[in-house]
């Protein structure tokens, strides 16, 4: 792949990233993480 | 004095790990209560394989959030996490496997114990198959498990975090079990299955560089199809290079490095770069300070 | 060889400092007793205060901490009442050393949730009588997010109708709502068919405080008496209904033979 595709496609990806990260934590994804990562995962540590 | 900035040089890599790990897992308060942080930041995802269920975990693992908006039943794609993913991906690809993830480092801790001085190797037998083996673990436990073998009311498990995940079981599983006495209670099989895979993850890790890494971790998966495109990235300079094979030698993953510079596998460790004789391999961040100087 | 020397001894050290800190952890949990959860939670927010204006490595625990007890302070007005429960739960430990040693007074050392008003998720007025109602009840601490209590609802409605004759009760307590008549909840409910008596938890810190503490995670079943007294275990994780069939009979066999 040449530099130059490389650059583009990396430029578009870190754009659609951005906008993935923030529509994504405006339909309240962000809640769903905090919930999971401050409860206990009992699944997560073989009791569950 | 500028022996000793050399000396930092060298271990470079291992100060940014063992550092990055303490700054996300600088908890310490868990460890001593055997609870877990509750605080804002747990809503926003480490790079690395980080259990958010470690007593120390400050931030929020990127697989298991994953599982856990997949398996919700309010979402059937994670914008969120994917867009992480991406972004990362694209800056750094897997220098955040060789920097930034604490399983990492306790892999390579594990690999220069001088067991089996004699028969350490690279890799297991059936490499360049077992290398495909996390793709099919990304797809089949992080994402299609834990979106469609939902429970009665549409909810689904983390199943890779469940039944696989050996970063969990020890920073997570066995610190909370041995913290806390009434969970001790609780434990049954699954722990023992957890804890048997852990064990032979740490036996093979001994004895093979990075098992987990290379076979069996959905992240590394994920962060290595940027590798060719990340902004970080590795070049070789086709005029000084003579295809002498020393990257290759001194590659513990066993990249052709003077061939595929940015593979899938590497994790950035930079062991090529200090093996070459003709300075042929550098970094694009390197090659960028040139131009700026020259 | 010399550096292999080197790791060794940094890999020696850090084993024997984790030895040292996991049997430091370890004595602690021994000195407190298993039911006595007041006094855990009391020597536990003490050694806090001790331990942690010590080294220097907490500095950063305790910004954090002080940084989310800010940032929770000011996200509680947007997020739902989970922000709310942890804010308070977090505000309530630091603070409430004071609480905590009135509550010791008010209530018995056993009597684990002592006095409070809520309601049931249907919107009924509750408060601590609720225990008098039966024998021996089994309160199980769930949560809407969490996957492994769901399941095993199916199996605690079922237990709940085959023990109604035997001076038994299941009362669910949904440790993420604070509104009756929730929408998430009523439709687990619904589906799981686990229609016993469920409460939600008010907005109010210090309740929350006093009935989430026994919960370390969900779920945790507690066996009450009908004086509110805990008997048995803290039971952590779920179970599968033959153990949980054994675990009831073994609690009613306590309370009924006393």
């Amino acid at each position: 792949m040449s530099r130059r595709k490389a650059a583009v496609l990396r430029s578009l990806l870190l754009v659609a990233a951005a906008a993935f990260i923030i529509f994504g934590a405006s339909r309240g994804e962000v809640d769903t993480v905090f919930t999971k990562a401050v409860n206990i995962c009992l699944e997560c540590i073989g009791i569950g | 004095m500028a022996e000793f900035l050399q000396k930092i040089r060298n271990r470079m890599r291992l100060i940014v790990q063992v550092g990055f790990t303490a700054l996300t897992n600088g908890y310490v308060l868990g460890f001593i209560k055997g609870k877990i942080y509750k605080g804002p930041t747990k809503a926003l995802c480490v790079p690395g394989l980080n259990c958010y269920s470690c007593p120390g975990a400050l931030g929020a693992c990127p697989i298991g959030s994953l599982q856990a908006v997949l398996g919700s039943r309010n979402y059937r794609f994670s914008f969120y996490i994917i867009g992480f993913l991406i972004f990362i991906g694209s800056l750094i690809g897997r220098f955040v496997c060789g920097w930034l993830c604490p399983f990492g480092l306790i892999q390579d801790l594990l690999y220069k114990i001088p067991f089996f001085r004699n028969r350490k190797r690279k890799n297991l037998p059936g490499h360049k198959w077992l290398v495909w083996l996390k793709y099919v673990i990304l797809v089949v436990f992080v994402i299609l498990m834990p979106m469609f073998y939902v429970d009665i009311i549409g909810q689904g498990s983390p199943w890779f975090c469940q039944f696989i995940c050996p970063s969990g079981t020890l920073t997570a599983g066995i610190p909370l079990v041995l913290l806390n006495e009434d969970l001790r209670g609780a434990i049954g099989f699954l722990f023992a299955w957890k804890a048997a895979i852990l064990a032979a993850v740490v036996l093979l890790s001994i004895m093979v560089y990075r098992p987990f890494c290379k076979y069996l971790c959905p992240l590394g998966a994920i962060y290595g199809l940027f590798n060719p495109i990340a902004l970080y990235r590795y070049q070789v300079d086709e005029t000084k290079c003579n295809r002498c094979g020393s990257c290759q030698r001194a590659c513990k993953m066993d990249i052709r490095v003077w061939e595929t510079p940015n593979s899938r596998e590497c994790i950035r460790c930079g062991d090529c770069i200090k093996s070459c004789k003709r300075g042929a391999i550098c970094t694009t961040m390197k090659k960028n300070k040139e131009k700026e100087q020259e | 060889m010399r550096r292999r020397r080197q790791y060794l001894m940094a890999m020696a050290v850090t084993a024997l400092v984790t030895a040292g800190v996991l049997a430091g952890c370890g004595n602690k949990e021994d000195s407190t007793t298993k039911t006595e959860t007041q006094t855990e939670e009391n020597a536990g927010s003490q050694k806090d205060g001790s331990v942690t204006s010590k080294s220097a490595g907490e500095d950063a625990a305790d910004k954090a901490q002080t940084d989310g007890q800010q940032e929770n302070k000011d996200s509680a007005k947007e997020d739902g009442q989970k922000a709310d429960y942890q804010d308070q739960q977090t505000e309530s430990q630091e603070k409430s050393q004071d609480q905590q040693a009135d509550a010791e007074n008010e209530t018995d050392k056993n009597e684990i949730f002592g006095e409070f008003k809520t309601k049931t998720l249907d919107g009924k007025d509750v408060n601590q009588d609720i225990f008098a109602e039966a024998d021996l009840t089994m309160v199980n601490i769930w949560g809407t997010f969490c996957g492994p209590c769901i399941r095993e609802m199916p199996d605690l409605g079922e237990l709940s109708r085959e023990y109604a004759d035997k001076g038994f009760r299941m009362v669910g307590i949904i440790s993420d709502v604070s509104q009756p008549e929730d929408e998430t909840a009523l439709e687990i409910v619904d589906k799981t068919e686990a229609d016993y008596t469920h409460l939600v938890i008010p907005d109010d810190a210090n309740m929350q405080y006093r009935i989430l503490r026994n919960a370390q995670v969900v779920p945790t079943t507690i066996f009450l008496d009908k004086n509110g007294n805990q008997v048995g275990e803290t039971y952590p994780g779920a179970k599968s209904k033959k153990q949980w069939i054994a675990v009831i009979d073994k609690m009613l066999e306590k309370v009924q033979n006393e």
